[in-house]
């Protein structure tokens, strides 16, 4: 099993190549003028200003010389008055991917800003997607055609086929309009105030977890306040995937032989269902989970739009609508990593499921 | 039913009567065991056989009560199991029973283990369950059962998991398992038919050993006439879901007296058979179940055919005091050579 | 049934019960007038007279809201360049600059034209109108503590100027400073132009020159700390110097705290390293220190922005009787939801003071509106209704400072392959690069352009056609000037003339251009095309959508046979839409012929000169002339504006100038 983790984990380096390999190829489909603005924010009307920075940070030269320098930034010499000064510039393995002009600050900023609002709603809607997907799965294959088993099965379709826009702005019509109750955005004005001001101290940049570390229970219920409608509303289709796709695992799993001598040894039903029936049927859910978990990471931007929650789905469709290009890849690139990471764990869980994985 | 049978007084260790099993399905009821009886005795071995679909497995199922309903039920009669009516027993009593006094194993074990789970692990299952044991003592048990039938480094291979086993070795530790509790009577549902023919004769060996040695009985299902005829003392042969001819295993082989028995016994690959006549195999295909069947199941295969069999199903009857036969032409079948 | 019948069944019953719900109608308010007919006796006959029933006096309700010391306003969110007064020019940064900031004069009150005292508490013109002499006033603090001096306010303007950048708003102060038609500082340096925006080559250029430029400067923007007095000399007379002065680039910073943070220190050998300037580089941009109302606390880009009251504000004068003198309101928060649901939902709740209203969803937001108020031109004020005791305020009929014309190019740009002009020809399967230097055809797409249709459908009947490259409200505009009107008729004759009769013979077909997502833009050149194809066929218009960036590159380099684009104005001035529609910005895009261009240049030359208001009215009114006789673009129509509020917010009023979310200290809130 350890070998099968470092083996993976040797992986992740090689994958992650990979993927900047491609996204620096997608760079390079652009002009030289549009690359400018990976280290430029104003790209400059005047040609010969143009040329100038075309030159300076070398973006005619050929795709491999690029790529390094993409990597690892560009050597900058100037002199000036006699004064040498040797600067390095870029380079997204020193976090500098450039400047995103659709948020007005270097696009590493927006990311760090951005990626901890995505992290913690997707942490609260993890929880109610797969736990309440796997145990509305599991009840609806074991309740097979029984009137339980069309309740959640019309619970996933109406799930699944409600547009999440229109979800999430019922949710607000019923839960926010009249009442106040759970106001979109992420945070009330009052709580923001604390939270941006220098005795609150953002450990983990989670609103709800620093605001228990600080001591602050007042903003950490602010901050739920703020989450929940938001987090129903993803949970909701998401959730109805995940017991779609559980029930119809576990209904093939029950079918195995395997489930049978289990019941031909006496083993209670639930024994039967939890210890035999589950673990195999879960297979297919853990992909499926690490998906939901990679896309919620990398930011819905439907619910982020119409909560008005600062997350990186929101930032991404704007820099796109814009054609602000560097940001839009730089999310890519970030979003690549995340999927690269979740395909490791996922492929750890997998092992840890079924030993049969192990051995290769 | 009936409770006259009390617990110390009874007579079989398994009193099949009349058992009935139906399948509701979209096209209709398939009857899929109708109506058969027998008894066993302790350290009885019985063979069943007949063709796929016969009812022969259903049958096993039925009286572990391991029909799935929907959308199979059992419809009628009664599993008397050491005087206790099996089908009037409660989920939780005859899940009691299961395992412990009764024990089943199947046909596959690479898709009858559970492959996510330890060897060692799904042995114990039933030790903890019905013998109340900790970890520790019965992962001793666990390992002295690897080493009843057979298998080297038992230790060790507790903590392996069903793929790291050949295909004897599974199912050697599947008849391990199934004996772990010591049960009365063990249903072994074609055990033999997904291994090699050297192995399958080692498989036999090895639970006729065993069966010597704890003094279970057996029932052996198999289509295979060649294996019962190696383990079994009596057979029972099925044909659409009943019983058509029982009684001694070599009284069957050397007089039959239905014509599918015959069939049966002329298509086996004998030692002593004439290999330059063609390989006998029964014409024709056996009745769909699906609705009530008229007059005799095999009349439409059958050699011995007459008039009466289209409409009368034949009932059992007797040829000898042990050998019973459903045929209205018994008299005149023999086997062919 | 089976169970399979009834799952099919009750899934479509569902989906049917969501799709009723969903496509159920929105009920629209109409002020319902009641009337009654009446029996009454007059003249000694049994008359029925219809008359309008008195409705019920609408109770006086008092709107109280949450949090009255803070004001939120929702709008679809902003991308603010920077914060440095002297290089924006987006309306989104002017929000925050015209309140954190201040500057010498400012409008008096709702007013386009006067001008009332700000940081200058009075000033002077010289007779021949090129010498402006400004009172500092005293006693007036910065943000950080720092007091206002007369340097302070020389060193903001020269700043500005210096700083340059050719799309940065100093090209306002170039051409009166330096001579009209000088747009940036650079081009003192060289006057070709090849030096603006280069920052680089300019630090390269020739040492006295660049001295030379900067000397200049000082020396027409002088300061005198002793007499508390700041002098601007102008190198020609200018109609609208003080309206730029009044804009968010006359803002007044204050010079060490400039410095401090790495601006230009005032040494005119260092000022070429702070010229042109980039955003993202600029010292100043995302921080404040001014003198105004507001302080800048906090700003997430594209999220919200926070402004606070400055407690040391120091007017104590209103701009205008019945407005206050200092900020009631404490925190303004201006937000960003770009979802227009949720912004319905924030004002619902309460959680918005004020939100912007996409055009078409109207409808679902004006049932809440409870008080009336309609824009009275006269006034240049609003007359307020009372109808229900519904919550929201709904301002409505102010004109707008913006307009959407059709561009026609003349000589196109068809260097390497031009897809807007199928086949290049005067085949009647494209056009000819000059196709549009043809008057005739200029004026055919005139006369078949339905403004009723387009102000009915495409805005709601909300706004009014202009004559003239001038908007209504300005010195020159004249409300019965020349104007094309729908004519079907004179539009085949216009066709008929064009090209010698070949555009009739042949046809043509060429594509007419707006950026993706603009729905107006998208109706205009959608009634041109229905237009045309209505008198035939073979006049074929194809319309193209271009992303915005694309569409502008295009546009910029004369490549679009048609156009369709808008500008908002600078300054309530006629120069400012005379300009850049004749011969600056959009002529230049048009490619306008040497000839036509020499001509209205002389006319807005002369218009921008003179100082005496009643002769540059008619000087304009000519031009408006000229322009309607030659045709080069399809002039819009003005939309007029709503604006949504809270009835518990008050203080406020519409200047044109600077438009609805501007002074925020007026406001008041319960």
């Amino acid at each position: 099993m350890i070998n099968y983790i470092i083996r993976r984990l040797i992986a992740v380096p090689l994958l992650l190549i990979g993927v900047t390999i491609l996204i620096f190829l997608m760079l390079m489909a652009l002009t030289p003028v549009e690359r400018t603005a990976l280290y430029v924010r104003d790209v400059p009307r005047n040609d010969r200003v143009l040329e100038g920075i075309i030159k300076k940070y070398g973006l005619d030269d050929p795709w491999y010389k690029q790529y390094w320098r993409w990597l690892f930034g560009t050597t900058i010499t100037t002199t000036e008055d006699g004064v040498t000064t040797v600067e390095n510039i870029g380079g997204i393995l020193r976090g500098d991917f450039g400047y995103s002009r659709t948020a007005s600050q270097p696009v590493g900023e927006l990311l760090a800003r951005r990626f901890p609002a995505s992290l913690e709603l997707a942490l609260y809607a993890v929880i109610p997607v797969i736990a309440g997907g796997i145990f509305l799965g599991v009840v609806g294959a074991v309740k097979h055609n029984k009137p339980l088993d069309h309740i959640v099965r019309i619970f996933g379709i109406v799930g699944w086929s409600f547009p999440d826009f229109v979800f999430g702005l019922l949710l607000l019509m019923a839960f926010y309009a009249g009442t106040g109750w759970f106001p979109p955005g992420r945070i009330s004005d009052w709580a923001n105030q604390i939270v941006t001001s220098p005795a609150f101290h953002n450990y983990t940049k989670l609103i709800s977890i620093d605001a228990l570390l600080n001591l602050r229970f007042d903003i950490f219920f602010d901050s739920l306040r703020h989450m929940v409608l938001p987090v129903i509303s993803l949970a909701y289709l998401w959730w109805a995937l995940t017991l779609r796709v559980t029930r119809s695992s576990m209904l093939e799993t029950l079918r195995q032989d395997y489930i049978t001598t289990a019941r031909a040894k006496g083993l209670a039903e639930r024994t039967v269902i939890n210890k035999h029936a589950l673990p195999n049927a879960l297979m297919p859910v853990v992909t499926l989970g690490g998906n939901t978990v990679v896309g919620l990471l990398s930011g819905v931007v439907i619910i982020e739009t119409v909560f008005n929650y600062p997350g990186m789905g929101a930032a991404a469709a704007r820099a796109a609508s814009q054609l602000d290009v560097i940001t839009v890849l730089s999310f890519v690139l970030f979003n690549g990593l995340i999927l690269v990471l979740a395909n490791v764990v996922v492929d750890i869980l997998y092992a840890y499921i079924d030993p049969r994985v192990r051995l290769d | 039913m009936t409770e006259q049978q009390t617990q110390s007084a009874w007579q079989h260790l398994l009193d099949v009567r009349n058992l009935e099993t139906q399948f509701h399905t979209e096209d209709g009821v398939v009857h899929a065991v109708n109506r058969i009886s027998y008894t066993m005795n302790e350290g009885d071995t019985l063979g069943v056989v007949g063709e796929s679909g016969c009812g022969k497995s259903v049958h096993a199922l039925s009286i572990m009560r391991l029909i799935p309903n929907p959308p199979g039920k059992i419809t009628g009669g009664e599993v008397f199991f050491r005087g206790k009516d099996l089908l009037q027993l409660t989920d939780d009593e005859m899940r009691r029973v299961r395992g412990a006094e009764i024990a089943m194993i199947f046909q596959d074990p690479m898709t009858s283990l559970n492959p996510v789970l330890t060897v060692g692990f799904q042995i114990m299952e039933a030790l903890k369950l019905h013998q109340g044991m900790d970890e520790k003592v019965a992962r001793a048990r666990a390992e002295e059962l690897l080493v009843l039938v057979g298998i080297p480094e038992a230790r060790q291979r507790l903590d392996d998991y069903p793929h790291q086993f050949s295909g004897g070795m599974r199912q050697r530790a599947m008849i391990a398992m199934g004996l772990s509790c010591n049960p009365g009577l063990l249903i072994a549902d074609e055990p033999t038919t997904a291994l090699d023919v050297t192995i399958q004769a080692q498989i036999v060996d090895l639970v006729k050993r065993l069966q010597e040695k704890i003094g279970m009985a057996v029932i052996w299902i198999t289509h295979d006439l060649g294996v019962v005829a190696g383990m079994a003392r009596r057979v029972n042969v099925m044909y659409a879901g009943s019983i058509i001819e029982s009684g001694p295993v070599k009284e069957i082989y050397a007089n039959p007296h239905h014509p599918y028995t015959v069939g049966l016994l002329g298509s086996l690959p004998g030692a002593r058979r004439d290999r330059t006549k063609r390989l006998y195999s029964i014409k024709g295909e056996p009745p769909d179940l699906v609705g009530e069947l008229k007059g005799c199941p095999f009349a439409p295969r059958c050699a011995f055919r007459v008039e009466r069999c289209a409409f009368e199903a034949p009932v059992l009857e007797e040829i000898d005091s042990q050998h019973i036969a459903a045929c209205w032409e018994k008299a005149n079948v023999r086997r062919v050579q | 049934m089976s169970k399979k019948t009834w799952w099919a069944l009750a899934s479509v019953a569902l989906v049917i019960s969501m799709l009723l719900a969903a496509c159920g109608p929105a009920p629209t308010p109409e002020k319902v007038v009641e009337t009654v007919i009446v029996t009454v006796e007059k003249e000694g006959q049994v008359v029925e007279v219809v008359v309008t029933a008195t409705p019920e006096p609408v109770k006086e309700v008092e709107f109280k809201s949450a949090d009255p010391t803070t004001m939120v306003a929702v709008s679809i969110g902003e991308n603010i360049d920077s914060l440095d007064p002297a290089w924006n020019y987006e309306s989104d940064g002017d929000a925050v600059i015209l309140n954190v900031y201040d500057q010498l004069v400012t409008y008096k009150g709702a007013s386009a034209l006067e001008f009332v005292p700000a940081l200058a508490t009075g000033w002077t013109v010289s007779d021949d109108g090129m010498t402006y002499t400004f009172d500092i006033r005293k006693g007036v603090k910065f943000h950080d503590g720092a007091d206002l001096t007369p340097e302070d306010v020389a060193y903001s303007l020269q700043r500005g100027v210096l700083q340059g950048g050719t799309s940065s708003p100093q090209w306002l102060f170039t051409e009166p400073l330096f001579g009209i038609g000088i747009y940036d500082i650079a081009e003192l340096v060289d006057p070709s132009g090849a030096l603006d925006d280069d920052t680089e080559s300019l630090k390269a250029a020739d040492a006295g020159l660049l001295a030379t430029a900067c000397e200049r400067v000082t020396n027409i923007i002088t300061y005198d700390d002793a007499a508390g007095t700041v002098t601007i000399q102008l190198s020609t007379p200018w109609g609208p110097f003080l309206a730029t002065l009044a804009q968010s680039w006359g803002s007044i910073l204050d010079k060490d705290w400039a410095v401090e943070n790495g601006a230009w220190d005032g040494d005119c050998a260092t000022w070429q390293n702070f010229y042109g300037v980039t955003s993202e580089t600029s010292p100043l941009g995302k921080i404040v220190n001014g003198t105004g109302a507001y302080k800048l606390d906090s700003w997430t880009p594209g999220e919200e922005k926070v402004l606070v009251r400055n407690a040391e504000w120091w007017r104590t004068e209103p701009t205008a009787e019945g407005l206050p003198a200092q900020p009631a309101i404490d925190r303004v928060v201006l937000k960003g939801v770009s979802e227009w649901g949720t912004r319905f939902a924030m004002m619902q709740a309460g959680d918005a003071d004020n939100v912007s209203v996409p055009r078409d969803s109207i409808t679902q937001i004006d049932p809440m509106v409870g008080e009336w108020c309609e824009y009275n031109l006269e006034t240049a004020g609003f007359d307020c209704e009372v109808l229900s005791e519904q919550p929201l305020r709904l301002f409505k009929g102010a004109p707008d400072v913006s307009r959407t014309d059709v561009f026609f190019t003349f000589d196109l740009n068809v260097e390497g392959g031009n897809p807007y002009v199928g086949s290049g020809q005067l085949d009647g399967n494209g056009i000819p690069p000059d196709f549009f230097n043809d008057i005739h055809i200029r004026k055919a797409f005139n006369y078949c352009f339905d403004f009723d249709a387009y102000i009915n459908d495409a805005l709601a009947g909300e706004a009014v056609q202009v004559s003239g490259p001038l908007i209504p409200g300005m010195i020159g505009y004249d409300v019965n000037g020349p104007m094309y009107n729908f004519d079907m008729d004179k539009c085949a004759e216009e066709l008929q003339a064009a090209w010698d009769g070949q555009v009739w013979e042949k046809g043509f077909r060429l594509q007419v251009a707006y950026n993706t997502g603009n729905v107006t833009r998208q109706t205009i050149a959608q009634i041109l095309q229905n237009n045309f194809a209505s008198i035939d066929g073979k006049f074929r218009l194809e319309i193209i959508a271009l992303p915005w960036p694309t569409y502008l590159a295009e546009f910029r380099n004369s490549r679009l046979p048609v156009a369709v684009s808008g500008w908002i104005e600078d300054l309530h001035d006629p120069h400012n839409w005379a300009q850049p529609f004749l011969i600056g910005t959009y002529a230049g895009r048009q490619n306008l012929p040497q000839e036509m261009w020499d001509m209205f240049n002389a006319l807005v030359m002369e218009g921008v000169a003179e100082t005496d208001n009643a002769k540059r009215a008619e000087l304009y009114k000519n031009i408006t002339q000229v322009d309607y006789d030659n045709a080069i673009a399809i002039r819009g129509a003005v939309v007029t504006t709503r604006s949504y509020w809270q009835r518990w917010m008050g203080g406020y009023y519409y200047n044109p100038i600077y438009g609805w979310d501007s002074r925020y200290y007026t406001l008041t809130k319960q």
